[in-house]
Order: C-alpha cells, then sequence, then structure tokens
C-alpha cells in the first residue's frame, strides 16, 4: 500500500524531494526533484492525499529547482527539467511551484497520447461527469473550485482525458488553478479551500491553487462517463441561466481546443463525436456563484 | 469550417458568345453545358455525423474536419450512396435548383471532398 504525501514530515519530504520523490496522479506517475522550500511547501499543501508509490514505472522524471551561476544569488530563478531539458524560459525563484504545475501539464499534454486530450474542466456528481471548456476569463476556473468545494468529485482542472478504449473520462485530479480575483472570490465564498501561496506577476497574472478535495483524489482510478458539455461565460449582473449550444459547435470548439485531436487522426474524430453524442450541450452564464451551483446540481439530479 | 462562398458559376461552354453571333439560334442551357458526372475524391474516406441540422465530416487523406450545412451534408450523402452522379440528377436528387448546387459543388471540390469527370 503506498503511502500518502501527507504522512511525510516537512523534513523528509525535503529529503525525499531532494532525492525523488515519487508521485503518482491518475494514471501517471512523477518523480519530481527539487530542493526548493516553495516546491516542498507547495506539495505538502496541496498533495497531501496523493499516494506516492515504492516501485515501479515513472512516466516523467521533473525537477523544479533554482538555477545556478550569478542567478542563483541575483534575482534567483528557478527553472523546470524533463528528463534533463529545460523546455521553459527560467521564472522568479519563488514561483517554482506554479512551474511545477505548469510543467507537469505540459508533460500530459504533450506526451500522453493514448487519450484524447481536451482542454476543459471535468466533474462528476450523481454518476454524471459534466465537462467545462473555456476561454480564458470566461470563469471556468472560478466555476470549477466553487463546484469542487460543494460536493462534486474533480475529475480535472485543466485536461479532459478520453480513453479511447471505452471513451469514458480518466481521472486526473490536481489542484485548480485559480487566477486573479477569482482567488479572493473563492476565499470569500468558502472559507474552509486550502489554498497554496499566491504568486504574483506571472505570465498568467496572479496565480495560486487549490487543494482537491480527498475523496476526488482518493477515487482517481474510477473513471466517468460524460453527460454534458457546458461552455461556461462569466457576466456581470446576469441571472445564471442555460440555453442549448449547438452540438456541431461543441464539435469543432473541442477539437481546435484538443491537445491531439489532429494528431490522433480518424480516431479522434471517432472519439470525439461520440463524446458529443452522448453529452447534451449547453451555453451558460452566470454572475453569481450560488444561482450557477443551484443550476449545476440541477442539471444532474 | 465550410461556409458556402459567393456563387462560382460553373463555365457553359460557348453559350454567351454564341447567342450574339446568331441571335436566331439559341442553346438551352440544357444542352449547351458539358455533363459533369460528380463522385467523392479518391481516398478522401470520409466519416460524418449529422446534429441538429448540421453536419460535421471527417476527410481521412487530408485529416481535415469541416462543420457543413445540411444541404451540403444532404450532397456528399447523396454522393456516398448513389456513387457517380450526374449534375442535373444530383441537383433534383437533392432538391437543388442549378445555382445553389453550383455553389456547394464548387465549395466541395476546393476541400477535396468531390471530383468531376
Amino acid at each position: 500500500m503506498a503511502v500518502k504525501l501527507g504522512k511525510l514530515s516537512p523534513t523528509a519530504l525535503r529529503r525525499q524531494l531532494a532525492r525523488g520523490l515519487d508521485l503518482r496522479t491518475g494514471p501517471f506517475r512523477f518523480l519530481i526533484r527539487s530542493h526548493s522550500p516553495e516546491v516542498a511547501r507547495g506539495l505538502a499543501t496541496l498533495y497531501p492525499d496523493f499516494p506516492l508509490p515504492l516501485d515501479g514505472f515513472r512516466d516523467f522524471h521533473i525537477r523544479a529547482d533554482k538555477v545556478s551561476g550569478p542567478r542563483r544569488w541575483y534575482r534567483p530563478q528557478c527553472n523546470f527539467w524533463f528528463d534533463g531539458l529545460t523546455p521553459f524560459k527560467p521564472l522568479p525563484a519563488n514561483h517554482a511551484f506554479p512551474l511545477l504545475e505548469w510543467g507537469m501539464n505540459w508533460c500530459i499534454a504533450g506526451h500522453a497520447q493514448h487519450y484524447l486530450m481536451l482542454h476543459a474542466a471535468v466533474l462528476e456528481r450523481h454518476g454524471r461527469a459534466v465537462i467545462l471548456p473555456g476561454d480564458p476569463g470566461a470563469g471556468k476556473s472560478t466555476l470549477t473550485a466553487a463546484l469542487t468545494l460543494s460536493g462534486w468529485r474533480l475529475l480535472s482542472d485543466e485536461i479532459t482525458l478520453i480513453d479511447r478504449k471505452d471513451g469514458l473520462i480518466v481521472p486526473l485530479a490536481r489542484p485548480v488553478s485559480l487566477k486573479n480575483q477569482s482567488i479572493e472570490i473563492i476565499r470569500a465564498a468558502f472559507p474552509q479551500a486550502v489554498i497554496g501561496d499566491i504568486a504574483l506577476d506571472t505570465h498568467k497574472g496572479t496565480v495560486a491553487h487549490l487543494k482537491p478535495p480527498t475523496n476526488s483524489v482518493e477515487r482517481m482510478d474510477e473513471k466517468a462517463r460524460a453527460a454534458h458539455i457546458v461552455f461556461p461565460r462569466w457576466r456581470a449582473d446576469t441571472v445564471a441561466r442555460l440555453t442549448h449550444h449547438s452540438k456541431a459547435d461543441a464539435f469543432i470548439h473541442a477539437a481546435t481546443h484538443g491537445f491531439n485531436y489532429s494528431l490522433l487522426g480518424r480516431l479522434g474524430y471517432e472519439l470525439n463525436a461520440a463524446l458529443i453524442d452522448t453529452c447534451e450541450c449547453w451555453d451558460f452564464e452566470y454572475s453569481r456563484l450560488d444561482e450557477a451551483l443551484a443550476v449545476f446540481e440541477e442539471l444532474v439530479s | 469550417m465550410l461556409f458556402p462562398s459567393p456563387p462560382t458559376p460553373l463555365p457553359l461552354a460557348g453559350e454567351g458568345s454564341f447567342k450574339r453571333r446568331r441571335a436566331t439560334f439559341t442553346l438551352t442551357p440544357a444542352l449547351s453545358a458539358p455533363l459533369r458526372f460528380w463522385r467523392i475524391a479518391d481516398q478522401a474516406g470520409l466519416a460524418w455525423r449529422h446534429w441538429d441540422g448540421e453536419y460535421v465530416f471527417h476527410h481521412a487523406l487530408s485529416n481535415d474536419t469541416h462543420r457543413l450545412s445540411q444541404t451540403a451534408g444532404v450532397v456528399l450523402l447523396q454522393l456516398l450512396e448513389g456513387g457517380e452522379t450526374e449534375q442535373g440528377a444530383l441537383a433534383e436528387a437533392c432538391e437543388l435548383d442549378s445555382e445553389d448546387i453550383d455553389v456547394i459543388l464548387s465549395a466541395l471540390v476546393k476541400i477535396d471532398f468531390v471530383a468531376w469527370r
């Protein structure tokens, strides 16, 4: 039985990170190396429920650390290593944890071609999964965080994984990325929310991550069937409402925002089409989270 | 995505100039236009879905996906089911007038969905 990350003391976690921490998130295993206190703190806060497998194959060998040379001391910087390569430009050292999160997403999105991967959040309630594609600024992450904190099972915040064998959604419960005003909105609406360090002035603005619920992490091997695709849009002073969205348009949107739709060729088309066949597609406008939650509850009840 | 392009009439050989020179003898378009036989382009390997009056087609050879109108989808399905078809007969089978079928076929040729001889 794998130990949970939260069982490690801060010292043991730092020591393990220096040697290589074996972490499983959904179907993927990462071997993470880091000497950064920000990374250790972020993992301790946001990943306590995740299992640490004892042996076996690791999908991704990654590292998030301070860079060497003068920038270790003068305006310190950090970088992300994947198999010894650095795919990104360095960032300020205190952005090490968000960099690790983005790097993990990059690893999955760029390599997990055995799934159809859509750029969308996905949550489940009463056995029915709801996919939330959304353009930046549409309020997708805020809504995802609110649903997650209201009893919905988080399957993924960024990458919806579709199993090519059965078309079901494979969970990838990871911390929810909150940006700018949504951090304070979620803090105010859900005081119990566990939110990690705030990183200021990243290329996405102010960023913080929300801890996924324990139940979502414990059920990360339990696939779900999609029932709805909802395109959320936050609009001031709007009453929360769902309206039908064209299935053909939903197909094109999902394909356009798919990480590997084109790469999978006909298989990508068939998987996407099967998904649209089984889902109701909706546009959703909202301004108040409580109203939004009520509409979603009704959607799956 | 494919949207109907502005009408691009297919050439009706000789009709205009011939009429001007000999006003007493006018060929009707049906007689003057060469017969065109349309088919699904070779190796297109089309797959399709139909939802709420819209079609989404996948072209296996190019790996392109196109969202098509109800009318364009009906023309393609007619060719998929009926095989090579003369343009007039295709228009009749799809209940389209000659101008509409011209526009649709011109657009479908551009994306290598159909070919003619």
